[in-house]
């Protein structure tokens, strides 16, 4: 019976139990291919987010590429406006659209583009790109195909070139010929954007030197430091300068601290950090992260070197294998821009910083200059701007007097005593016809920085930069030997801009649209003889478009220069020696907040910083 | 005859001598005398010099000439833009972005949780067949089968 039963059981559960299980099977199959399916659907949108989040990229810096470009070249915000003005979401401008083969399209523009309050040399652009996969094939984004847009925010800024870092800074080629260790003292970093070579024996560079590829130039530099030059340890460094330092104010009293443990701390420690901007340490490497001490830096990478004297063999030691990279000169084609600055300046420091007021505060840009005739002071400025040419010779009694910056729109013929802080732009020449002195000068000695930076900051400090050259010395003197011959070609050097464009080389001897020979006055060989004597001291910062050149030194008691020389092609002819050439820290960018303990409106260079990127979002619709 | 040519091997050895020398050639060129500087006097007298002189020939504001190479702009892309703007607009398209975000927070589940998920749901399939059949056994009566002759 229980048989029975049992195999009664058994058939009729068969069917049942046969229907159940193939139903499971027939809704497991349907979920499997449900969630493979899926699965394949996810894979494919996550392949889309992946395309479009780099086609997007792609957008921003195709925009960011044709924004930049003109920007630096020109070196105004002329083209970006022009582009970008009146820009927004619905309207956006400067557009462009690409594609990158096998994966997607873009499209991107601006649509905001914002000049930040009270800050004229900078502009906040923001970009919107779309990135798409062209699954229709018709190069146009529809609705339903994979995307995703994104918004780039961006900073364009006309901001203080590191180009000041440095006291001889040349574009196209460094060079330093026939000195030896005792002739020419170089107290500061130099930088060549191309190649830097000492020839014929080696000065005395306390300070690092860096060389930088450039393909730009008409024949390519390499970027290479040819050889390592003489450089003083920390030690014989401190001994020449307290040697001869009394009485010498002029010289060592100018020349940046060596370092010394005892007052500047231990490499690494809080104090060493806050010194180390303003110091010489014959020792270079890493420190913090952050490149300190004397290196030599091309496009091999850095390093630091020991050469005492020209006999020894220099001891070289890898510091990192980073190449050098090119720094953009300023670049002050557009006259316009600096008068402007000049009309619109307002000394904004109302105190110093050991908390007496500054008698200028307030006061527009000027240049003022006494008439031993008239006997009285002139102010040769209006508005901080001056038509044409002029002479300002200055004696200790009776100095320049600068404020500010100050745009003349031709030619600058400068000697003697100066006092005041600011900067002379010239939209021709600054002809250098006799030493320049400063009336309070600053003095770098001491254990306190801040004691040290609260004196100097109150000191004079004056940069020249010229749209055309820095001349030295009486150029109704020069000959084609010298220095003529280093202010023409092939010596100087053409290149090619950023676009493409041949600019050809510097050329004394070519006549501009004033009718002058480029390395003369438009004041006329009269007026050059009549106040043009040796140059024999140069306290000022010097940039210039073009060349830095000229006899120097023809006093025959040497040439002390405390200050800068920034340039494409350099030419100075040193007609006695020694020469000291000494950089003036106060222009140099220190610490967090970047800030010189100066700030005199030097020469800008453009920049981009990129601030914001902002994802939108992906949409597709499957 | 050997003397004579001794003299002449010794006079030829003497041009060649004289003429590889490095001739001392004193440089043509004078060496200016140092020019001193000028006095306080000096400059003071040249201080009359001082002032501005107006403008000689011709003055260029702007002196870049180099040509500018911007991308043109495309009118196609500022369609797309616009296009793209009013898509993402669209609530539907943020709803597909919700759905989207929903779909990749299933898909990057762990392992581990996928497969207790599996052997749950593995589990309670046979504890339901199993259960039916027990359930079956006990209530579905067993079918009656007539009985049949067997024809031969």
């Amino acid at each position: 019976m229980m048989r029975s039963a049992r195999r009664k059981q058994e058939r009729g559960s068969a069917l049942v139990t046969s229907f159940v299980l193939m139903s499971m099977m027939a809704i497991g199959a349907a979920a499997f291919f449900t969630s493979a399916t899926q699965s394949v659907r996810i894979s494919a949108r996550s392949g889309y987010e992946i395309q479009t989040t780099h086609l997007c990229e792609a957008g921003a810096q195709s925009v960011l590429r044709s924004l930049w470009r003109p920007f630096k070249t020109t070196q105004n915000f002329t083209n970006l406006d022009s582009v970008a003005s009146g820009a927004s979401a619905s309207n956006p401008l400067g557009a462009v659209a690409g594609s990158v083969p096998g994966v997607g399209r873009f499209s991107a523009g601006v649509i905001s583009s914002v000049t930040p309050t009270g800050d004229t040399y900078s502009r906040v652009v923001t970009i919107r790109c779309v990135g798409w996969v062209d699954l229709v094939g018709n190069g146009v984004l529809d609705a339903s195909e994979p995307q995703r847009s994104v918004d780039v925010i961006a900073t364009f800024t006309l901001d203080r070139s590191p180009v000041f870092d440095y006291t001889y800074f040349v574009n196209n080629y460094g060079w330093m010929n026939g000195f030896d260790p005792s002739t020419l003292i170089v107290n500061g970093d130099m930088r060549a954007n191309g190649n830097f070579d000492f020839l014929n024996g080696s000065p005395t560079i306390n300070g690092s030197v860096f060389a930088t590829a450039n393909d730009k130039l008409a024949t390519a530099a390499a970027g290479l430091v040819n050889a390592q030059p003489v450089k003083w340890s920390n030690t014989t460094y401190a001994s020449q300068a307290s040697s001869a330092a009394s009485g010498a104010v002029d010289n060592e009293a100018r020349w940046r601290q060596g370092y010394n443990s005892t007052v500047h701390g231990a490499r690494g420690s809080s104090t060493y950090d806050s010194w180390r901007e303003s110091i010489f340490d014959s020792q270079g490497g890493i420190v913090n992260g952050r490149l300190a001490g004397a290196v030599l830096g091309d496009s091999t990478g850095l390093d630091g070197w020991v050469r005492e004297t020209v006999g020894a063999s220099a001891a070289v030691t890898a510091v990192d294998s980073t190449p050098t990279h090119e720094i953009i000169m300023p670049d002050l084609s557009d006259l316009s821009v600096y008068q402007a600055a000049s009309a619109a300046y307002r000394d904004p420091k109302a105190t110093f910083a050991d908390g007496t007021a500054n008698a200028d505060y307030g006061a527009v840009a000027y240049v003022e200059v006494y008439n031993s005739t008239t006997r009285a002071y002139t102010r040769i400025s209006t508005g901080g701007v001056v038509t044409g040419s002029a002479v300002l010779v200055g004696t200790t009694a009776n100095p320049v007097r600068i404020h500010g910056p100050v745009t003349f729109t031709q030619d600058v013929l400068i000697k003697g005593t100066v006092s005041g802080r600011g900067t002379l732009y010239s939209g021709r020449n600054v002809h250098i016809v006799g030493s320049i002195i400063y009336k309070n000068k600053p003095d770098f000695r001491g254990t306190n920085q801040t004691t040290i930076d609260r004196a100097n900051e109150k000191d004079d400090l004056v940069a020249l930069a010229a749209r055309g050259s820095v001349i030295m010395g009486d150029t109704t003197s020069f000959t084609n030997s010298s220095p003529l011959q280093y202010m023409t070609p092939p010596f100087t050097k053409g290149r090619y801009d950023d676009n493409g464009n041949w600019v050809a080389p510097f050329n004394a001897l070519d006549t501009d649209s004033s009718g002058t020979l480029k390395y003369k006055s438009v004041l006329g060989d009269s007026t050059m003889r009549s106040v043009a004597e040796s140059v024999n001291q140069i306290d000022a910062v010097l940039y210039t478009n073009f060349v830095g050149g000229g006899n120097i030194g023809a006093a025959g008691t040497g040439v002390k220069f405390n200050g800068s020389i920034i340039s494409r092609d350099e030419a100075m002819v040193v007609w006695s020696t020694p020469m000291y050439l000494n950089y003036d820290n106060r222009i140099k960018e220190r610490g967090i907040s970047s800030q010189p303990l100066i700030d005199i409106n030097l020469p800008r260079s453009p920049t981009l910083l990129r601030s914001a990127w902002r994802d939108r979002g992906f949409t597709y619709q499957q | 005859m050997k003397k004579i040519y001794r003299a002449i091997y010794v006079w030829i050895a003497f041009g060649v001598v004289v003429g590889l020398c490095p001739a001392p050639i004193p440089d043509p060129r004078p060496t200016p005398p140092p020019v001193p500087e000028q006095t306080q006097e000096q400059l003071a007298a040249q201080q009359r010099f001082n002032g501005v002189q107006g403008e000689v020939g011709k003055v260029q504001i702007v002196e870049s000439s180099a040509k500018v190479d911007g991308t043109a702009p495309s009118s196609e892309a500022a369609r797309d833009l616009r296009t793209s703007d009013n898509q993402l607009a669209d609530p539907n398209a943020k709803e597909n972005l919700k759905v989207a975000e929903e779909a990749l927070k299933g898909a990057k589940g762990s392992p581990v949780k996928s497969f207790l998920v599996g052997l749950t749901v593995l589990l309670v399939a046979v504890a339901g067949v199993v259960g039916f059949r027990m359930w079956a056994d006990k209530n579905i009566p067993v079918p009656v089968t007539p009985k049949t002759k067997t024809r031969w």
